[in-house]
């Protein structure tokens, strides 16, 4: 089917007509995303009973205000305490928490959900525009690609690592071993498991990034009495609504940056088991890459936070493309959505596009009309949850770990997993006292799995050859991108530098 | 305020006191048991299962060995001293955070036992006890408890997460 204004109009103008199910789904969604440990797959397994009762639109129009509210909830309290709900949001804290601490948690806030509605937005577009050809991609894409892919994630540990390179540098080697804990992917036998068969599958992601950044840092917190400092108190009680205006605009300035990290996002979201974590940590590197002030990430700029919240926003649209195209889930949730549609007798697949049109684009204008919906839902509590940061710590510390820990708990269902956190938060605290960055850690974790699970396949392919990683003409345009992504800030500061230098 | 947002040192900020060693070495030799540790567990095995771990160890031992080199050239130029620094100290904080670390443990292994909501709201009580003492008692009692129940509305009626049953659980299935 090609592009049809009149027929995609009028689906969203049905979808608009599901507003008593999207506005439920986006506050459910928005909650259960701020809670580390309530992915949106979690809670619609959790609420499977529902939406196999209902007729098939229904149920399809609520998992998608769910799932892309859950992807924008991510990020409140990665801003407000340097806890991410999930490691999509990861990368969020790295500018995100110093703004709340600088008594800018309103503006952080507000670009994080601009960010995330307009990420949203230009991805679900783009999907609807470019569906039949993004399908393709994720044919393009094979396990030497993704090596590359994942090593522009772990680039970013040496962006991290810039103030101390060689702690920066043992955090990020140490997360790639943790990384590496569990039955490797070749032959299932069991590495550095303690003897724990809850190991058998590595590191539990939500327990390790639980621990590393929400207990970790109730721990540090409680030696003051707020997490911001007395200034940024100050401004955080008398924020005008001028100030909400001027974030706000002040947000839309960065569509440019907003609109070439969701097309990441979505680009990533396609590839079958990649999803938001790879997107965000991928779309921070490229835009402290390109930004004209590199030395200011970390330190709490906007730029920090718009990224890795447009790209994860992306993904939702980008994940969905291979469900609906070749009947592939793209991650977690699209396979339990695949389930709840195949329940109603859905067929996925090409023939989904000229069998039941409707259904097949109304689900991303559906996932259009929840991103408009969350400007008006979310976008105006940014106020009310900046004060957050206000609560004095020997009542948020105790908050953040008891909830948290119960986060920790909710993924399988393992007392386990509950002191795998602990100890993860013990880890944490001490690399955080003594300058070993946690955030490289957590990349570690994340993306060393991944690495080596798509060497090794590019490697059995070609039965050892390591010139099969650049076999391939997109797998060498991406190697010269990386060598460029990782060479460019250095000539860039040294230009900076020549100039400065001749100035003076 | 605490400059350890992440890890990482407030930009501009200087240092004016000694580097603590002793509590810089502790990732570093945690990191060099658990390598020797995943070393020995893939010891053995074929190489496509202990190629990425012999890939990053080697990384780390070439990471570590100049980390070693920066800590023995700061030690003897008399820039470090091997204590804790302010990981242990002051007391009283620490006291507190160890405090706060034993409840949530006790909270691990109670919440089985007595529910989810009950082993919350007691863990929440003794977390804000140890923070703030017996001062805040009745701010405590409120938060803790408004905080139980809004969890319990939340993930157990809510979105029925499988969380451990207790007493109040089932007191309060009665009515949602």
């Amino acid at each position: 089917m090609g592009w049809d204004t009149a027929f995609l109009l009028e689906l969203f103008a049905h979808s608009l007509s599901y507003w008593w199910v999207i506005v439920p789904g986006v506050l459910l969604g928005t909650i259960v995303g701020a809670v580390p440990g309530f992915s949106a797959a979690n809670t619609i397994i959790i609420l499977l009973p529902l939406t196999l009762a209902v007729d098939v639109e229904t149920a399809l129009i609520f998992m998608m205000a769910l799932y892309c509210a859950s992807q924008l909830g991510n990020g409140i309290p990665a801003i407000l305490v340097n806890i991410p709900g999930t490691g999509g949001a990861a990368a969020t804290t790295l500018d995100g928490y110093p703004m709340a601490k600088k008594g800018e948690a309103q503006q952080a806030l507000i670009v994080c959900f601009v960010a995330s509605v307009l990420g949203g937005l230009i991805g679900t577009l783009l999907t609807l525009v470019a569906l039949p050809y993004l399908a393709r991609v994720g044919l393009l894409l094979h396990s030497v690609e993704m090596v590359v892919i994942m090593l522009f994630g772990l680039a970013l540990i040496a962006a991290i690592a810039a103030q101390d390179m060689l702690k920066g540098l043992l955090a990020g080697l140490l997360g790639l071993l943790i990384g590496a804990i569990g039955t490797d992917h070749i032959y299932a036998t069991p590495r550095a498991t303690f003897g724990f068969i809850e190991l058998y599958d590595g590191v539990p992601l939500v327990p390790a990034l639980i621990g590393l950044f929400a207990i970790s840092e109730a721990l540090v917190m409680i030696e003051d009495r707020m997490i911001v400092s007395s200034e940024g108190a100050r401004r955080a009680r008398s924020v005008p609504w001028s100030e909400t205006w001027r974030a706000l605009v002040d947000s839309l300035r960065m569509t440019w940056l907003i609109a070439w990290t969701a097309v990441i996002g979505v680009v990533i979201g396609i590839i079958p088991g990649a999803g938001a974590s790879i997107a965000s940590f991928v779309a921070y590197q490229q835009a402290r890459t390109y930004s004209r002030h590199p030395e200011l990430f970390g330190t709490g700029v906007p730029e920090g936070v718009a990224a890795p919240e447009s790209a994860n926003n992306g993904v939702t649209s980008g994940t969905l493309v291979p469900l609906m195209a070749i009947g592939v889930p793209g991650g977690s949730t699209a396979a339990i959505m695949m389930i709840v549609l195949q329940y109603h007798g859905v067929i996925l697949g090409p023939r989904l596009f000229i069998d039941r049109p409707e259904l097949a684009y109304g689900v991303f204008t559906a996932m259009f009309v929840a991103y408009l919906f969350m400007i008006v839902l979310i976008v105006p509590m940014a106020r009310c949850m900046a004060r957050a940061t206000l609560i004095p710590t020997h009542f948020l510390a105790p908050l953040i770990i008891g909830f948290t820990v119960v986060g920790a708990f909710a993924p399988r269902g393992y007392v386990f997993d509950m002191v795998i956190a602990l100890v993860f938060g013990v880890i944490g605290f001490i690399a955080r006292k003594t300058g070993y960055h946690v955030a490289a850690i957590l990349i570690g974790i994340i993306l060393g799995p991944l690495l080596e699970q798509y060497l090794m396949r590019a490697l059995r392919i070609s039965q050892g050859d390591l010139m099969v990683l650049f076999s391939s003409n997109i797998g060498n345009a991406l190697w010269v991108m990386l060598l460029l992504s990782l060479v460019l800030p250095y000539l860039r500061q040294r230009r900076r530098s020549r100039v400065a230098h001749s100035e003076a | 305020m605490s400059d350890a947002s992440n890890g990482a040192p407030a930009a501009g900020a200087v240092p004016k006191k000694k580097q603590a060693l002793g509590a810089d070495l502790i990732i570093p030799v945690g990191t060099i048991l658990f390598a020797v540790y995943y070393l020995y567990t893939v010891w053995d095995l074929p190489w496509q299962a202990k190629a990425a771990g012999l890939g990053v160890a080697g990384a780390m031992a070439l990471v570590l060995a100049l980390l070693a080199v920066r800590f023995v050239r700061e030690w003897s130029a008399g820039r470090a001293t091997l204590g804790l620094g302010d990981l242990a100290f002051p007391t009283v904080t620490l006291a507190q955070r160890l405090g706060l670390l034993a409840a949530a443990l006790a909270f691990v292994l109670v919440m089985p036992l007595v529910g989810f909501t009950l082993g919350l709201f007691l863990f929440l009580m003794a977390g804000m006890i140890i923070l703030s003492g017996l001062s805040q008692l009745k701010s405590a009692t409120i938060i803790a408890l408004l905080v139980s129940l809004g969890g319990y509305l939340l993930f157990i009626v809510l979105v029925r997460a499988r969380f451990p049953q207790g007493p109040v659980e089932t007191l309060l299935s009665s009515i949602f």
